[in-house]
């Protein structure tokens, strides 16, 4: 799949890189049809690229490569909106933020992931309830 | 915008889907029972507005700077133990 984008020009995307936002993201209902970028393959860091709108795209990062400990719980309800038959299917990507632009303050948002159904490429983004999960999730140990 | 007065145990109806209760009246808090089909997302706005402003706030990023935070991230993930520690990217 060919998307235009105006950060990366036009960028070719497989199958398996596409993704389906059954309800957008947040504050973006009609960003449905989107693509994966993967910049670099020795890091976790991609690009959701929006399909539809070139000027749109959202910094995110693979949540099982960057914390490989966390496995966010997913209501059954979500699993059931992303047809996944168990939580083997999901994996999840998390927005990315460079605050001040500084890179050591990369934090990144898992409390409101992209979960992504493998089998099938829906997707969608939750809230999740856990309290221990930051909105603001330091990458990188704070000195 | 729509105003209507209610009463404790008093509710509304939106749209024959969507029920809203007033359950308890205290103070100046007041909880509400909501009855809304599965699909429907229910935020307390506070969260909603918060999460829609992160994901605005990140549509804001440029490729520059997540390439400084992967250039980091490689750095402090090969660390010194790692046995393949390469040397300073040039």
């Amino acid at each position: 799949m060919r998307i235009q984008t105006s950060r990366f020009g036009v960028v070719e995307v497989k199958e398996s890189d596409t993704l389906f936002l059954i309800r957008g993201l947040l504050g973006f209902p009609s960003l449905k049809e989107c693509g994966l970028l993967r910049p670099d393959e020795d890091a976790p860091f991609e690009w959701l690229l929006a399909c539809d709108d070139p000027a749109l795209s959202f910094p995110v990062a693979d949540l099982r490569a960057l914390l490989p400990g966390c496995h966010p719980n997913v209501h059954d309800q979500d699993l059931e909106e992303l047809g996944a038959g168990g939580r083997e299917d999901l994996e999840f990507k998390v927005l990315l933020r460079i605050p001040d632009g500084d890179p050591s303050h990369a934090i990144v948002n898992l409390k409101a992931p992209i979960v992504i159904n493998i089998r099938n490429r829906r997707a969608k983004q939750v809230v999740l309830s856990d309290a221990k999960l930051s909105h603001h999730h330091p990458i990188f140990p704070q000195a | 915008m729509l105003i209507l007065t209610r009463k404790l145990g008093e509710g509304i109806t939106i749209d024959e889907k969507i029920r809203v209760v007033v359950l308890e009246i205290k103070g100046n808090q007041i909880r509400l029972g909501i009855e809304a089909p599965r699909e429907t997302r229910v935020y307390r706005d506070e969260v909603y507005k918060r999460i829609m402003q992160e994901n605005v706030d990140a549509s804001q990023e440029t490729p520059d700077q997540v390439k400084k935070v992967a250039k980091l991230w490689k750095k402090e993930d090969k660390g010194p133990e790692s046995p393949n520690q390469g040397g300073e990217e040039t």
